[in-house]
């Protein structure tokens, strides 16, 4: 049976205005993720895997070209309409982890199911914490924990809505060799599991080979 | 000039947490509820700010009366400052009303942030 996919991008492009020069970000990409695939972006710095992970995931609109996430035309959407399709279908996880510091752990977990407007239930919150190994951390402040535990906060904050689509930019970035491959681990897991689409960026060459398909991006367009 | 105060502390507020309003924003937060947040920390400021004022009042009232009688050392029984509970009521829905008002212009300006924007001038 052939696997829904969940994000088809037709020439995309991203151009920005700098002072009298526009950069062109994003110079028409093409690509299709299906449920339960992962896929790799490289490239170097400057190559457009940030402004590219930054479309794929709702939080910017392309400047020209078609996006559909999960069935939903997003290209031209304003910001409201994004944040509609954000809250229900992509799960986003930081190089930087950006856990909410005054908030214990469960309630960093609970907050996108506070923005979906349901009362997060503790038993939900619990049950996504013991999938990425924190249940007995769950009380803590995210000063108390290491990088790779914030990542696996992240993690969980972003698999509590049980998204369709789960983005990552440079999510190993701030970690050691061995607790990236462990979050890399929790990443394969949840697209095996939960046939969730896993769109990640890395220089991580490792990591890369371990996602179903990379695209390598250079002066915003697709070069391998 | 204490609305001008509160807006300018409120900016100041956004403007430090920037990133993680984009970061609410990307974790699916709309416009109406980094509104809320917002609008209703100011409510608190203004609430916590009339409550202390409130009670610096009344005990600079005592004082002041006491120092009075004891610089005067007149024979009044009643209180020669007055501060009477309707006073305090009104300072304290003054504020709200005050917070309610100073809060809208932030509030505004937070729920408008550009998540992708926001992040990036958090990092």
């Amino acid at each position: 049976m052939e696997r829904e996919n969940l994000i088809r991008g037709r020439g995309l492009r991203k151009y920005y205005r700098r002072g009298s020069e526009t950069v062109r970000a994003l110079d028409g990409v093409d690509l299709d993720v299906r449920a339960g695939e992962s896929l790799c972006i490289l490239g170097p710095s400057g190559s457009g895997k940030t402004t590219l992970i930054n479309l794929l995931s709702a939080l910017d609109a392309p400047t020209e070209g078609t996006l559909t996430i999960a069935g939903r035309r997003v290209d031209g959407l304003p910001e409201p309409a994004l944040v509609a399709v954000r809250r229900g279908l992509i799960g986003f996880v930081f190089q930087q982890f950006h856990l909410i510091p005054t908030l214990t752990v469960a309630e960093n977990v609970a907050l996108p199911l506070l923005f979906l407007g349901r009362h997060p239930v503790e038993e939900e919150v619990e049950k996504v914490l013991r999938a990425v190994g924190l249940e007995d951390r769950a009380r803590h402040r995210p000063r108390e924990l290491s990088g790779g535990q914030m990542q696996r906060v992240a993690i969980a904050r972003a698999l509590v809505i049980r998204p369709r689509v789960l983005v990552a930019d440079e999510p190993t970035g701030n970690l050691d060799r061995s607790t990236g491959e462990a979050i890399f681990d929790l990443f394969e897991k949840s697209v095996r599991q939960d046939n969730i689409a896993l769109v990640l960026t890395t220089h991580n060459l490792a990591l890369a080979g371990r996602c179903d398909r990379t695209l390598t991006l250079c002066d915003g367009r697709i070069a391998a | 000039m204490a609305v001008i105060g509160v807006i300018n502390s409120i900016l100041t507020s956004v403007h430090e947490r920037t990133g993680e309003i984009g970061v609410l924003k990307a974790l699916g937060a709309g416009r109406w509820q980094i509104f809320q947040v917002v609008w209703i920390e100011t409510l608190w400021i203004a609430l916590a700010g009339a409550m202390t004022g409130c009670f610096l009042a009344y005990v600079g009232a005592r004082m002041t009366d006491a120092a009075l009688r004891r610089l005067l050392r007149i024979g009044v029984t009643q209180s020669l400052v007055h501060i009477t509970p309707g006073l305090l009521g009104a300072t304290v829905l003054g504020a709200v009303a005050l917070g309610l008002f100073a809060g809208i212009w932030p509030a505004g300006r937070a729920a408008g942030l550009r998540p992708v924007e926001a992040i990036r001038s958090g990092e």
